[in-house]
């Protein structure tokens, strides 16, 4: 069991610099939450006073409904991983698990038990008597979760482990801790600043920006239902284009009206949205997935207010699909468009929206109208 | 045996290592025997380490050359010098992890001060250049020990100039803190402005600030513009790239660099008004 809350966290510098502030959160028993956010946005900080290796300034931090403001690291029950690790090059894979525990003085047979339990997790097994020299990146990875294992811990703290692999790599230690999560049955946090990496192990996430949090939701939500013009960009790649509409009535219905002359019909949910919370006839922010923008040609389901044309810049074919990038209206987009497309870098293409599939912010406090 | 427990107790006591006698074939004699020549050894290097402290704190030349020859240490051998700062106090079990990282005979460890080692380390068991070691030290004792430390070298010296590697060390460590306070590892010599500013008198800073920033309210400038500026400058002006980094529209940043140049009349994306305000920025971080 181990649950986590933290109350009213904030974290200050003596220079006065809030690098958390007031940063609320219950984890729950065995889930595996991500701390996501660019750099200098705190979730490092955040995960540092949770280990207890920063003071937390104010605010509660309970563990198992445990205050653990003050109580020292090793007390509280976690291990950690980190990027750069380093394994003790002159022990063998068992010695390296084993160290951590030999410190803190435990019988031999424990340590014997809980290294080749770790082990067996994660397939070490025919490995112990190895040096690191003679192993794979991928397995000194393991070995470096496998010093976190042995511990047995209530919750693990991972701060950007993957960071240091190649990108191959990478991609085959996020399945691995994935597993790893579901074999543990382990609380988990772990920090990154790669949204796709945030996407793909968390149960739920916590978007980050500069010491604040911006949402706490999964990955599902915070791709379809972002809650500021924040999340919507940083959450997806490439990330969301945005452009400026202006919002006006028009007959029965409302339109967005895009560089002036091209008016897009608004879907009638979203508009209500709009009319309700005032914004006929002022300029918001709308924003489209790069997947929601259609090759007209192609895709030909979309009818009229819908499309507009833009000149390509860039074509880029990744096999299964394209990326197309365009300016329009003063903003650089990209549209993920089918492969059978033939257009090319330079060709003026007829787009077309899904309407139904845009999100609209306000302008000034960037937060979402409605998605 | 009862002698063979004084022993034990006595290197507990004088260096927190406990030693365990199991399935002996030795008499107790040849066992006590056995210790006591383990705690010459500690002494000896002991020694060692109290000399290599003496010659980092301040030795005259003929001193360190007559210690290097007393160990019969080699004084031209190249070494860097890695000072380990601790938060609180040196950690027992810090040091554990450290000496179990690298050979033995490829380092020596020494305690300055009750809050930090210098770890001086051979320049051919180095692995991975300085600033990745320096990192692995950190993260290798925060996961392995619990202990939170800040990391600061110089370049490598030969090892009779370890007290002159030791003090820039000891100085990157104070730059990095007054400076560099998100970063954890500081290299004597990637410093860049801030050992240039940490050189000047206060008198000279306050100065700066009446010349150059009277119309920058610093004290009162919200954290967001102040994160927003130094992204700006660690991306060397340039908008497009400061916009992707901190997810912010491109126009927004426009908005508010205009914005600032309304307020103060310095221009962020004009080279001078920038370095007007990075300066200003770093002064007023040693001044607080």
């Amino acid at each position: 069991m181990a649950e986590i809350q933290l109350k009213n966290i904030v974290k200050q510098y003596p220079n006065g610099f809030q690098a958390v502030k007031d940063f609320n959160l219950d984890v729950k028993d065995k889930e595996f939450i991500i701390f996501v956010g660019p750099s200098g946005c705190g979730k490092s900080t955040t995960l540092r006073m949770i280990a207890g290796l920063e003071d937390i300034t104010s605010g509660e931090l309970l563990i198992d409904g445990k205050l653990m403001n003050n109580v020292e690291p090793k007390d509280r029950d976690i291990a950690m991983v980190f990027q750069n690790y380093a394994l003790y090059p002159h022990m063998t894979v068992y010695d390296n698990m084993a160290f951590g525990l030999k410190l803190r003085k435990l019988p031999k047979d424990e340590i014997d038990k809980k290294v080749r339990e770790a082990a067996e997790i994660l397939d070490l097994s025919s490995l112990l008597d190895r040096k690191p020299r003679a192993l794979s990146g991928g397995q000194r990875q393991r070995v470096a979760m496998g010093r976190a294992i042995v511990r047995n811990p209530k919750v693990f703290l991972m701060d950007e482990p993957l960071s240091n692999l190649d990108a191959k790599l990478r991609v085959q230690m996020r399945t691995e801790i994935s597993k790893l999560h579901d074999r543990l049955g382990a609380t988990m946090i772990y920090v990154t600043h790669d949204q796709t990496e945030a996407m793909t192990l968390g149960t739920r996430i916590v978007v980050m920006k500069d010491g604040v949090v911006q949402q706490i939701d999964t990955p599902q939500n915070l791709y379809n239902a972002p809650q500021n013009l924040f999340v919507a960009g940083f959450i997806g790649s490439p990330q969301m284009n945005f452009i400026d509409a202006k919002i006006q009535k028009k007959g029965d219905g409302v339109v967005a009206i895009i560089n002036g002359d091209n008016e897009l019909k608004v879907p009638a949910d979203k508009a209500k949205a709009l009319i309700d919370g005032g914004y006929d006839g002022k300029t918001v922010t709308m924003g489209i997935r790069p997947e929601n923008i259609h090759d007209a040609s192609v895709d030909t389901e979309f009818g009229a207010g819908t499309q507009f044309d833009a000149k390509i810049s860039v074509y880029e074919l990744l096999g299964a699909e394209v990326l197309l990038y365009f300016d329009y209206a003063g903003s650089h987009m990209v549209a993920r468009v089918d492969p059978r497309t033939e257009v090319k870098a330079g060709d003026t293409v007829k787009f077309a929206l899904e309407m139904e599939k845009t999100h609209f912010f306000d302008k000034e406090t960037e937060k979402t109208i409605t998605n | 045996m009862d002698e063979i427990q004084t022993l034990l107790e006595h290197i507990e006591n004088e260096t927190g290592i406990r030693l365990k006698i199991e399935d002996s074939k030795l008499s107790e004699e040849e066992t006590a025997a056995k210790i006591k020549e383990v705690m010459h050894y500690f002494h000896k290097n002991d020694d060692r380490t109290s000399f290599l402290k003496q010659a980092m704190k301040g030795m005259s030349r003929d001193e360190i050359h007559q210690g290097f020859a007393k160990f019969h240490m080699n004084e031209n051998e190249r070494v860097t010098v890695f000072l380990i700062a601790f938060r609180d106090h040196v950690e027992p079990v810090a040091q554990s992890v450290i000496t179990g990282l690298y050979d033995p005979s490829s380092y020596d460890l020494v305690q300055m001060n009750d809050k930090e080692l210098a770890l001086l380390m051979k320049q051919e068991a180095k692995s991975g250049d300085d600033e990745f070691m320096a990192l692995s030290i950190v993260d290798t004792l925060m996961a392995e020990a619990m202990v939170s430390v800040q990391v600061a070298y110089d370049q490598e010296v030969a090892y009779r100039d370890v007290g002159e590697a030791y003090r820039n060390a000891a100085t990157a460590l104070k730059i990095g803190q007054t400076f560099y306070r998100s970063e954890v590892v500081y290299g004597y010599h990637k410093l860049g402005l801030g050992k240039l500013l940490y050189q000047l008198p206060k008198e000279a800073c306050v100065q700066y600030f009446e010349d150059n920033l009277v119309t920058v309210d610093f004290a009162n400038m919200d954290e967001e513009s102040l994160h927003i500026i130094e992204c700006f400058f660690d991306n060397d002006l340039n908008i497009a790239e400061t916009a992707r980094k901190l997810y912010l529209h491109r126009n927004t940043l426009v908005y508010r660099l205009d914005k600032f140049e309304k307020t103060t009349g310095l221009d962020l994306r004009n080279f001078e008004d920038a370095i007007v305000i990075r300066v200003g920025l770093m002064l007023r971080e040693m001044i607080s």
